[in-house]
């Protein structure tokens, strides 16, 4: 276990992701951490500072200086911004007689060069000799490199006495297997079953220790995912990673004891991972492909159009959900204006690169599961937010032109079959009662039928009546609420719960429609009451909805009825 | 010298003639022996004119089986050719065999031959009961008419107007197969004789006999051809699938005997049916080719391309009209070219689908545009040669290059724009290659040359990119996805191939197939007739067959089709 963690470990290029890990471990070990990386910055040459006793000996006061990968001349002193060298000569400078706090002057000070590699040879006798050279009566030296850092994790982190049964043997599985992300992406969602089964109920420190737990796994499952050049599972894992953690974490969201706020600090870090993790995902996998035609169709490298129709609304469900998570942080993160107008652009940008995806993988006009209403909806309320209606309007369009198309001509329509290969032969018959049995209900009708209600867009509206009427009758057309049982499973994948409104008639007019869905939603007061709604972190319930295929509820678009009338 | 071969026959024969079962050994000896034919119907002759044996009696006998009559002594019957026998015996002995088999030939005329004594017989035979002797009626006066062809004229007139329809048809066939002297007066009598049969009479098969008694008539005297055209165009004036029948088979076979006006009347005759009506006769394929190779084909050309054009059966295809199609793409009949310009020209669907069949079925691709006069129209012609020969990028992309040599140049980026969105965008390596070969041909400084240059390293750029998007494994299938998708893959393949076995000739001339498990030749015997046996060893053949699939039939199959289905449409 130890070689997988020092694996990763050396794995890490950014010195920033090491920043990650070292105050939960620090904070495992029993230290308090006062002093912690800014974004980018380092203080002094001190990117983490911490304070206490390791192993019960006597009270220090640990200065960290972090850098990424091996020790070699360019990073130890060459002409890189963040070389080693000049950042230790400013701690002694100027951090320690300037910097250090005062309640802290008067200890022994213990200087921690940390990299998540080795010391290379060129550059040992270098550095030793200047570790010697400037170790005083109170300041000394302790190198963390790679092994030592594995050790403590291994030893505090993922010991076995501190890990349920099974789990470390689930996340070495998990790692082995990454070129089969299905079969990665289950091992360590067991592994996080386990593990947020351990605290249940459980004391705030416990749940604390499982939550960097669950954060420094999810860690080394991202450094062997980059260096398996395959992101899939670590994608899936990470988002039921940060959605276990906030389901173990909601207890204490509203507390304000030390651990508590503890425990809301490592649920932000595993939101940190899971946004790092989704944006190096889309920045490796759509963007680079996105406006080349059939590209990112291609990519999937199958012959099948099924293949290719799942993974592209996947796709799109994942480019909407980052869109909204940019949204969210726009409009609560207190940021300064030149990075309100970065963040600002980035949203335009993934709202050209939802339009993008499906401009040039024309499969997006083409849902072939009705749970695809899920990937669409997403969509479609990242680009309400991002006012871009007309689009929405020319893609619905389109997209029930080909739907109709597909139920006259008996082709791939959209349908409820959940099994692959029942999909690979749909439709098996071109029966009626194959076509009943298939479109027995659906959400993607009722959605798209709702949204285009909501929006005025009367052509599609009609589009959506015609195909009730000539195909669907039998169609049991429904929207979904959650309700009071849903905030107990809703972040961990339970199914069962909540309300579902049906019998959605779209021969009648947009208005009737649109009061139905909403006086529905002033009658389920427990979506407020959500604590991914309660705490204002809105995308955090549209990622649940994602990940464990619930529909989106529709009080999400509430504001857009304000805004239109 | 006679063949050892012949004298064991001989000697066979008469072992078999002098045991108890005559039938029994004749039927073992005649399929013992059934390469050495003409040996057997020779050594039988003999024998039976030598009176060792009755082949009549052996024909007549009841205890041949149905099954040995049909396979076995059915391709025996020219035997009757060369013996002496009374004739009476010989038409009841064809009469029976007839009676009892579904097809069945037999040399009457060659028995009869140029036999006065035969012939009369025959004739009193065929007056007695024209009716039971009717299957060999024509060929009686046929061979009456050798020796009187007055009398025999006059006895097919008796028999025309015989209470027998079907004797009456048989007795004006008749009237055209006589032998007749040259510039017979009869002739032109037997011309009258049939306009006079063909007034208010509608059934069809005596308008057919009329039609094919005409038609020899005409033959043996060709200045009758000019005389006969309205009696022609009674014959051809109700729509019947029996005239057709004797029409296309007159354009056929009688080509080269048809004149200008009688090659109008049986177009025109053509006309009154629908191509698929005209399918259903196998002799309008070959009847229209041979009237496409005439000189003055323009009628028939222009009959074939409104036949085509007015088709509302969605089933049919040109490529079953197999010799008009070969002919056609072998420039035997038409400048092939010209024509499937100008078929892609019309926009017509049908016509365009017949063009588009030729080429695809022919399996070539080197197919050009030819001029024509109204250059704008070359992007619509381009436009109808994508659409069409879409599933053969490489017959698209090559008829697309010859067009860019006529357009004119403010049409040169969008024909050319063809080449790379859909030619190249769904079936790159098939139609780099084709562009690559045509650009070898070309002068490098011409303008031409640069544009496919430039639609080329654009087509790379992209398959470039492609190719790198193809190597995210986040998009790629689980493997347990790709092992369903291979097992349903698997399972149509293997009912595909049962279908084709079911339907192949091959498989039912070869018979019972047997599965190799293991290595690549087969090891048999090959037993010789002298009863030894040799080691055979067949090493397996392979054989292949490769085809780049459209991209987007995975990616936007309703997108392509779309876009096909509106460039074969507009």
């Amino acid at each position: 276990m130890k070689l997988v963690i020092k694996e990763y470990l050396a794995s890490l290029n950014e010195r920033n992701e090491l920043d990650a890990i070292l105050p939960d471990l620090l904070s495992q070990l029993g230290l308090t951490v006062f002093g912690k990386p800014i974004r980018g910055a380092s203080e002094r040459g001190v990117d983490v500072a911490a304070v206490g006793s390791i192993y019960g000996g006597i009270e220090k006061v640990y200065l960290f200086s972090i850098k990424a990968g091996d020790l070699t001349r360019s990073t130890w002193n060459g002409n890189e911004d963040q070389a080693l060298r000049p950042s230790l000569d400013e701690i002694i400078d100027s951090y320690i007689p300037n910097r250090l706090p005062p309640e802290h002057k008067g200890k022994p000070i213990v200087i921690c060069p940390c990299f998540g590699g080795d010391v290379q040879t060129p550059v040992i006798d270098l550095f030793t000799g200047y570790m010697n050279s400037r170790s005083k009566d109170n300041i000394e030296f302790e190198v963390w490199h790679g092994d030592k850092l594995a050790g403590l994790i291994n030893d505090d982190f993922l010991h076995e006495n501190f890990m349920p049964e099974n789990t470390r043997s689930l996340l070495r599985k998990s790692l082995a297997i990454l070129d089969e992300p299905d079969a990665s992406f289950s091992y360590f969602s067991y592994l996080l079953s386990i593990l947020r089964e351990s605290v249940e109920e459980a004391k705030a420190e416990d749940v604390l220790k499982v939550l960097r737990q669950i954060n420094i796994c999810l860690w080394i499952l991202y450094g062997w995912s980059r260096q398996e050049k395959n992101l899939e599972s670590v994608y899936l894992s990470s988002e039921i990673s940060y959605l276990n953690a906030w389901h173990i974490a909601s207890p204490f969201l509203d507390q304000k004891s030390k651990n508590a706020k503890l425990i809301q600090l490592s649920v932000q870090s595993i939101q940190k991972t899971y946004l790092k993790v989704s944006q190096d995902y889309l920045a490796k996998v759509v963007m680079p492909y996105m406006n080349e035609y059939g590209a990112i169709s291609r990519g999937v490298s199958s012959s099948s159009s099924v293949d290719i129709n799942l993974k592209l609304f996947d796709l799109l469900g994942r480019v909407a959900l980052m869109g909204l998570w940019c949204t969210w942080e726009l409009e609560v993160i207190q940021q300064n204006d030149e990075y309100k107008v970065l963040l600002a652009q980035h949203i335009s940008y993934l709202a050209e690169c939802i339009f993008s995806l499906i401009r040039n993988n024309p499969i997006l006009f083409s849902p072939l599961k009705d749970e695809q209403a899920i990937d669409i909806s997403l969509a479609v309320l990242f680009l309400a937010a991002s006012s871009e209606l007309d689009s929405i309007k020319d893609w619905f369009g389109e997209l029930l032109s080909r739907i109709k198309i597909s139920f006259k001509a008996h082709g791939a329509y959209p349908c409820t079959l959940q099994d692959y290969m029942e999909l690979l032969e749909h439709p098996k018959a071109n029966t009626k009662e194959y076509l009943e049995n298939c479109t027995a209900g659906s959400i993607l009708f009722s959605s798209i039928g709702f949204f285009s209600a909501l929006f005025n867009f009367d052509d599609e509206y009609k589009q959506v009546s015609e195909i009730q009427t000539e195909f669907l009758e039998h169609c049991s057309l429904q929207l979904w609420y959650p309700d009071d049982e849903s905030e107990k499973g809703i972040y961990i994948g339970e199914r069962y719960h909540g309300l579902c409104l049906s019998d959605f008639d779209f021969t009648q007019k947009k208005g009737v429609i649109i009061d139905r869905v909403f006086d529905e939603c002033k009658e389920t007061k427990d979506f407020e009451n959500l604590s991914a709604i309660k705490y204002g972190v809105f995308p955090l319930l549209l990622m649940s909805c994602r990940a464990y295929r619930l529909p989106v509820p529709m009080q999400f678009f509430e504001n857009f009825r304000m805004k239109l009338t | 010298m006679i063949d050892q071969e012949e004298v064991e026959l001989e000697s066979e024969l008469i072992e078999v003639i002098a045991s108890n079962n005559i039938e029994a050994g004749l039927i073992r000896l005649l399929k013992d022996h059934r390469f050495q034919h003409k040996s057997l119907t020779k050594n039988l002759a003999k024998l039976h004119n030598s009176q060792n044996i009755d082949v009549l009696d052996f024909f007549n006998s009841p205890l041949i089986s149905h099954e040995d009559l049909t396979n076995c002594i059915n391709q025996h019957l020219d035997v009757i050719a060369l013996i002496e026998a009374p004739t009476k015996k010989v038409l009841d002995t064809i009469l029976l065999i007839q009676s009892r088999v579904d097809y069945c030939y037999a040399p009457v005329d060659k028995f009869l031959n140029d036999n006065e004594k035969r012939i009369e017989s025959s004739v009193e035979l065929l007056i007695e009961n024209p009716t039971k002797l009717l299957s060999f009626l024509r060929t009686i006066l046929r061979s009456y008419s050798k020796i009187d062809v007055e009398k025999s004229y006059k006895l097919a007139n008796k028999l025309i107007v015989n209470p027998d329809i079907k004797v009456q048809i048989e007795a004006i066939y008749a009237i055209g197969y006589l032998v007749y002297a040259e510039k017979d007066t009869l002739l032109e009598d037997g011309i009258h004789l049939i306009s006079s049969l063909l007034q208010n009479n509608t059934d069809e098969s005596l308008l057919t006999a009329c039609l094919s008694s005409l038609n020899e008539i005409c033959k043996k005297d060709e200045s009758l051809r000019a005389f006969s055209n309205d009696c022609l165009n009674l014959c051809l004036q109700y729509k019947s699938s029996k005239v057709l029948e004797e029409a296309t088979r007159i354009a056929w076979l009688d080509s080269k005997y048809l004149t200008d006006s009688w090659n109008n009347c049986i177009l025109s005759y053509f006309s009154k049916f629908t191509i698929v009506e005209l399918s259903k006769r196998s002799g309008a394929d070959h009847a229209f080719t041979a009237l496409l190779k005439k000189e003055n084909n323009k009628d028939a050309l222009s009959l074939l391309e409104h036949l085509i054009a007015s088709n509302t059966d969605i089933h049919f295809t040109f490529e079953s009209w197999h010799d008009v199609s070969t002919a056609i793409w072998a420039n035997e009949v038409v400048d092939r070219d010209k024509l499937i310009t100008r078929w892609f020209h019309t926009g017509n669907y049908n016509l365009c689908k017949a063009a588009s069949d030729l080429i695809i079925k022919k399996g070539q691709y080197t197919v050009q545009v030819s001029q024509i006069e109204e250059k704008d129209n070359y992007f619509y012609i381009a436009r109808k040669a994508v659409g069409w020969l879409f599933v053969k990028p490489k017959a698209a992309t090559y008829f697309v290059l010859s067009i860019l040599d006529y357009c004119e140049h403010s049409d040169f980026d969008k024909i050319s724009d063809l080449l790379f969105y859909p030619l190249l965008m769904n079936t790159p390596y098939s139609v780099k290659e084709v562009i690559e070969k045509h650009i070898e041909g070309l002068d490098k400084r011409k303008k031409k040359a640069k544009f496919l240059r430039a639609i080329l390293t654009k087509s790379e750029k992209r398959q470039e990119i492609l190719k790198q998007a193809c190597s995210n494994k986040e998009l790629h299938p689980s493997t347990q996805q790709r092992e369903a998708l291979g097992r349903k893959k698997y399972f149509e393949n293997e009912a595909m191939m049962k279908e084709v076995h079911e339907k192949s000739i091959f498989s039912s001339i070869f018979g019972k197939s047997k599965v190799m498990l293991y290595g690549n030749k087969s090891v048999f015997l090959q037993h010789g007739n002298n009863g030894e046996s040799k080691r055979q060893v067949m090493p397996l053949g392979k054989t292949s067959y490769s085809t780049e699939i459209p991209l987007f039939s995975s990616i936007d199959s309703i997108g392509l089709n779309r876009l096909i289905n509106t460039f074969r449409g507009e």
